[in-house]
Parts: structure tokens; C-alpha cells; sequence
């Protein structure tokens, strides 16, 4: 049986701000014409090996991905998770050709399509029929295969009745549903799905995973770039994890997301990079750096039943004097569900100057959060939650009980109940 | 099974895949041919009625200033002709050379996220411009017609000189079109070198009228043969075959050079964009 998939010594190398004529012509040319006068007997190098030697010394380029060698089965779903900055979405761009590889190739089998396509290359002038035709042929369908499947991608995304108006006159909605409906019938080989960039509320992204999970089992290949471990670990067979454009390990998925939660640990919380203005945790004037996840008796745990109460006991350094720091510990669920949060300066603890090193430890009340996999959430704010001074990852606990899952929602309080 | 795609950093390799993907990939070409023109036309209140008017205003105005009060001389065609047989394949080439050198940015949202050839965007705007054009043309006939100055080898000819006009119109727009997805000053350049363009094909004037010198520089100009050879086909049935082969000669160079260079940049375009 062929892989569906073949990577051999791919390479991507990018320059710092962006592309820009890759380089100055003469100091290569210097540089190999000095080659040509050597007498050490060494071979001389052609002009492309002075270039790339050049380019590789140079402190403006850097490696987005190096090494890296993979094969992926007709019938997998593949995992490619790794910290911000790893290569992940460099690796899908490669994938959909969108850029070319520095080095190595690539050998893949059959039609290939992504799913952060979806809806590119729709014109609003034209109707809905005309862009069925425009957005299929651009993601390469046949017109023959577009017009024996039209009246099913219209039924599908639910149109009939507009299919021949200018799709400026649709709703966001009639838009998304004919656009999916597109990408829907493709029926690929390959499907690569970035998390994401995957536009769309969570309707929507469920409904992309349900498909990639039917052309699985219909034996197409789908890799899956995420950050949502639950999914990965409900949805992949074999997980790829890449840290700083290398792939670090290939194979099993709880190793990976292992490795993923020890990166992470302690990392700038990504929704809060934008705001802080870095993911450099010791840029930030006061942050954490031990956290600790302990049972009211001060063991360590990952593991809490429903209803028992956590300790956290944090360390935090303030790199300059901050008044009034408010810390704040929360829960979010692996779907990304945020589901709580203590506020120290809310609950009373009052601490006028943090200077230096200190401890805070909060005891939480009796968890009601239902069976799953959580993250705490650890920052620090000001007291009037105006400013955020840190926002970091506290590590991955579960809550276990026999009963409240999640189909019992986000918590499980007892209510007071009688027969009148 | 398909046969299976390569994705490679070696040159070699990605030359023979891209051979493939054209020839995969046609059928967008047609897409894009037909998008093109429906959405050209899709909210104009006069719809195909421009394509008439634009060379007619154009042709008109010219008449007017230069015909009537700078005299100028038209080689024995009727002023109007003289002008008309110049303004419709110039204003086709015009456009398409315009609308080509903004086609990379224009499109930015599909060449970030999709992979397909990128000249057939370029492809598909030249090709679609023959529209238009087939409309300025049967003007021109059905006035020379009138006139008394049809000829039959403006029907046989004219596939020669369309040949040149579109060789050279997708060599420049190439060109320009990869420029422009780097630098965007190509887009503020292109009205003005549209005009020097216009300058040094003759289209306000005869270039009989030229010195021997200034001519053979001319005519380096690829669209000085053609429209050239449109006129003296009007007025004589004839045309100065060395002159049209050596337009069709640069023609060819030109679109070889604008398909190299688009080629040796069309890798990045979407870093870059």
C-alpha cells in the first residue's frame, strides 16, 4: 500500500520581517569567486552552496521548519500540535502549496484540499449557481463533477430558492452553509484543517470536525493542526509534535500532548500575548514562576474527584515594585470553555507592594466542575481588573465522577427538591 | 489512482509539476475567463454598449483635435478610420496590460490560500479581452465598410496581428503583475507608462511621418507594427510582412521574458502578498 503522504528532509526558511529579495548578489559573488582562487584542494563551491551558506550564517534568516521526515496511511487522522512559532501552519502551508519548500519535497496521492479555503474566491456579484461553479473549479473539481453534484451541494447547503441571486444578498449565514456545502463535496484524499484559522462559531467548527471525521472512515487522510488537546486526543490516531520547526516526536498521542503541557507550562497564556505585548514570560513585570497543584492536605495532584477542594500554592517573582496585585487562578475546560475564576483581591487578601519573591497559596471551595479535563489559568492583574501584568499556563487536571459528565453541563450544584 | 503531486524544493522537479498543473489546472482557466466577464458587465447600466463607445469617444476626440485642428496627416484613410483603426486594439491592450499588473494583488485572497498556477489569472484576462476586442473590430469594419475602405484581408490578417498584440500584452502585464505583488509602486507607474506607451505607438499620428531613424526604434515597439499594419491594411489591402514578423518576433520575447520572470517569482508571490 502507498502513503497517502510522503515527507522527505523538508526545510522552510524565512526571513525575519517578512521576504524580500533573498539576499545580496555581491557578496556572493565575492564570496565565490574567492572560493575559485583556493588552493587547499578542497572542492570549490558553486555560486547556489556560497548563497545558502551565506543565508544560513546569516542572523536575519531562520529555520520555520528543518528535517522534517514523515509519512501519513490513507485512513489516518494525524495530530500536529506544538507550542506558537513551531511550524505547524508553515507545514500546512507547504502541504496546500501555497509556498514552496527551502528544502526537501514532498509526494503526496490524489486531490488535496484544506479546509481554511472554505469560501475563498467567491465573487459577491455573481449568484449563488455561478459560485459554485467558481469557488468548485478553483479548489479543483471538474465542471462535469460540479454539475453532476450541484443539485446536492444546493440541497445541502439549503438554498433552492436563492441559488440565483448575487450572493451579496445573502445572510452570513446562507453564505457559510453554500460555502461548506462547496467544500463539503469534494470528497478529497487529503484534508488538512488548521484549528485555528478555521473561521466560523463553534456550530460550525463542530461540523468541519464531523466532516473530517466521515472522509476518515471513507479512507481519506486528514492531518489536523490544533490546540485543543481534547480533540486531539478524542479525534487522532498518531500525533506529530513539532517545537522550533523540528519534529520532536512522532507517534503516540499521549506522549505528545505530555510533551506539549511540559512546553507549555508556565508559557504566556496565548490569548494573552496580544494584550501583554510579548509570549516572553520574563518580559512581564511581575509573573509566576512555580505553580503547584496539591489536595487540601498539601499532597500533589492531577487527578480531583468531584467535590473535593484544590490548593494551588504559587510563586511569583515582581521583577519592579507592583501595588496591589490581584491574583487570579481559573478553570477552563479542554474545549475552551471558561468555566471560573478566584480573584484574590475580590475574596479579601489585600497586598499593598509586591516586591521581590513571594507565595500565595488559595484553597477553592468544594469543586462542582463535571467529569473532563481542565487547565488552570494562572494571572495576576490590578485590583480594578484594568490592567494585566501576567497571564500564564498553570498546567492540565482532571475531575473525575462517576456520573456528572459533561452532558450534565459545566458544574453539578444540588437543588432542593419535593412532591407537592 | 492520481498520479502523485510533488512538492519540491529542487527546481528541476518544480518545473515538471507545474508543466502538469497547467494542463490540470485548464479548466480554471475557463472559470476565470468566464468570471472575468460577467462580472465586467454585471452592474454597468450600458453593459456591452462601452466596449462600442469607449474607442468611438476616444477615436472621435482624437479626429477632432488632431484631424481637424492640428491637421495632422492619416496616410489617406478618412480621419475617423485612421484614428479607430488604431484606438481599438490599442485600447485592448491598454487594459489588458493594466488590468494584468494588478491581477496578483487583486486576487491576494485566493493566492494566500489556494494553490493554482498564478498565470492563469493573467492568462484569463487576455484571453477574455478578445471580447471586447471582437466587438471594437467589427466597428472598425462596419465603418470602413461604410467608407468604402473594407478590405478582405482585414478578416484574413487579423489573427496575425491579434497574436502579436495578445504575446505582448501577457508579457508585459506578467511582468508588471509580479512587480506589483512586491512592489506597489508598480501600481502608481502603470497609468503613466501606459501613456508614454501610448506615445510611442502611433496611434495620434502616422509613422510614416518619422524619420528613417526614429522609426526603426519605433518599431521595437510591438504595437506600432500592429496598428501600423491595421491602417495600411485599410488603405492598400497590404501590409509590410518584415515589419509585422518582426513585431511578432518581439512579441514572442516579450512574452517569453514576462512568463520567465512571473515564473521565477510566482513561488513567493504568496509570502510576499
Amino acid at each position: 500500500m502507498n502513503a497517502a503522504i510522503t515527507i522527505t528532509g523538508l526545510g522552510k526558511r524565512y526571513r525575519y520581517g517578512g521576504a524580500r529579495s533573498s539576499g545580496n548578489l555581491r557578496e556572493d559573488l565575492t564570496a565565490w569567486a574567492r572560493g575559485l582562487f583556493r588552493r587547499d584542494g578542497r572542492s570549490r563551491p558553486t555560486l547556489h552552496q556560497v548563497h545558502e551558506q551565506r543565508l544560513d550564517a546569516s542572523p536575519e534568516y531562520f529555520w520555520a521548519l528543518k528535517d522534517i521526515n514523515l509519512q501519513a496511511q490513507p485512513g489516518e487522522m494525524l495530530g500536529i500540535i506544538g507550542p506558537n512559532g513551531a511550524g505547524k501552519s508553515t507545514l500546512l502551508k507547504i502541504l496546500s502549496r501555497i509556498t514552496p519548500p527551502t528544502a526537501g519535497r514532498i509526494e503526496y496521492r490524489g486531490r488535496l484540499t484544506s479546509l481554511l479555503e472554505v469560501g475563498t474566491g467567491f465573487h459577491r456579484e455573481l449568484t449563488g449557481r455561478e459560485n459554485i461553479f467558481l469557488n468548485g473549479s478553483i479548489l479543483g473539481m471538474s465542471r462535469a463533477e460540479i454539475t453532476r453534484k450541484l443539485d446536492q451541494i444546493v440541497a445541502f447547503a439549503e438554498i433552492e430558492k436563492f441559488i440565483d441571486t448575487p450572493v451579496k444578498f445573502y445572510s452570513s449565514g446562507m453564505y457559510v452553509r453554500l460555502a461548506f456545502a462547496v467544500a463539503a463535496h469534494l470528497d478529497p484524499d487529503i484534508l488538512l484543517i488548521d484549528e485555528v484559522l478555521a473561521v466560523g462559531d463553534l456550530h460550525f467548527q463542530r461540523k468541519c470536525m464531523g466532516f473530517a471525521r466521515r472522509l476518515r472512515d471513507s479512507n481519506a487522510t486528514v492531518l489536523v493542526v490544533s490546540h485543543n488537546m481534547f480533540a486531539v486526543k478524542a479525534m487522532c490516531d498518531r500525533v506529530i509534535y513539532l517545537r522550533g520547526g523540528r519534529l520532536i516526536h512522532d507517534g503516540d498521542v499521549q506522549t505528545a500532548i505530555g510533551l506539549y503541557e511540559k512546553d507549555s507550562h508556565l508559557e504566556i497564556a496565548p490569548w494573552a500575548q496580544g494584550i501583554l505585548g510579548t509570549s516572553d514570560a520574563s518580559k512581564c513585570p511581575i509573573v509566576f514562576t512555580d505553580v503547584r497543584m496539591l489536595d487540601e492536605q498539601g499532597n500533589p495532584r492531577t487527578v480531583f474527584e468531584f467535590g473535593e477542594r484544590m490548593r494551588v500554592r504559587l510563586t511569583y517573582e515582581a521583577r519592579e515594585p507592583v501595588a496591589n496585585p490581584n491574583f487570579c487562578v481559573g478553570f477552563s475546560r479542554s474545549d475552551n470553555v471558561h468555566c471560573c475564576v478566584h480573584s484574590a483581591f475580590v475574596d479579601g487578601l489585600r497586598i499593598p507592594l509586591a516586591t521581590g519573591r513571594g507565595v500565595v497559596e488559595v484553597l477553592t471551595p468544594p469543586l462542582k466542575l463535571t467529569a473532563e479535563l481542565y487547565t488552570l489559568n494562572i494571572g495576576i492583574w490590578d485590583s480594578e481588573f484594568k490592567r494585566l501584568y501576567s497571564a500564564q499556563v498553570g498546567g492540565n487536571f482532571h475531575v473525575r465522577h462517576a456520573l456528572f459528565s459533561t452532558h450534565f453541563g459545566v458544574f453539578y450544584e444540588p437543588a432542593q427538591w419535593k412532591t407537592l | 489512482m492520481n498520479a502523485a503531486t510533488i512538492i519540491s524544493a529542487d527546481q528541476r522537479e518544480r518545473l515538471r509539476q507545474f508543466l502538469r498543473d497547467l494542463w490540470d489546472y485548464r479548466e480554471l482557466f475557463w472559470t476565470f475567463v468566464e468570471r472575468d466577464i460577467k462580472v465586467r458587465y454585471k452592474q454597468t447600466a450600458l453593459g456591452v454598449i462601452w466596449v462600442i463607445l469607449q474607442p468611438l469617444l476616444m477615436s472621435g476626440a482624437f479626429a477632432l483635435i488632431f484631424g481637424k485642428i492640428a491637421r495632422m496627416p492619416t496616410d489617406g484613410l478618412p480621419i475617423l478610420l485612421f484614428y479607430l483603426a488604431a484606438t481599438v486594439p490599442w485600447n485592448t491592450f491598454a487594459t489588458t496590460v493594466s488590468q494584468s499588473a494588478m491581477s496578483m494583488e487583486a486576487n491576494a485572497g485566493l493566492i494566500t490560500k489556494i494553490y493554482f498556477p498564478r498565470v492563469v489569472i493573467p492568462g484569463a484576462i487576455v484571453f477574455g479581452s478578445l471580447l471586447d476586442f471582437t466587438i471594437g473590430w467589427a466597428l472598425l469594419n462596419g465603418l470602413a465598410l461604410w467608407m468604402g475602405h473594407w478590405r478582405w484581408q482585414m478578416v484574413a490578417l487579423t489573427p496575425l496581428l491579434l497574436l502579436i498584440q495578445s504575446c505582448a500584452a501577457l508579457g508585459v502585464g506578467l511582468a508588471l503583475g509580479a512587480l506589483n505583488a512586491q512592489y506597489r509602486d508598480v501600481k502608481h507607474a502603470v497609468p503613466f507608462l501606459m501613456q508614454v506607451l501610448m506615445l510611442a505607438t502611433p496611434v495620434i499620428y502616422p509613422a510614416s511621418r518619422l524619420p528613417e531613424v526614429v522609426q526603426r526604434v519605433l518599431f521595437l515597439n510591438p504595437m506600432a507594427g500592429v496598428v501600423t499594419a491595421y491602417r495600411s491594411l485599410l488603405e492598400t489591402g497590404a501590409m509590410d510582412t518584415a515589419l509585422v514578423l518582426n513585431s511578432l518576433a518581439i512579441g514572442i520575447l516579450l512574452l517569453a521574458a514576462g512568463l520567465w520572470f512571473f515564473r521565477s517569482r510566482e513561488a513567493r508571490m504568496a509570502d510576499i502578498l
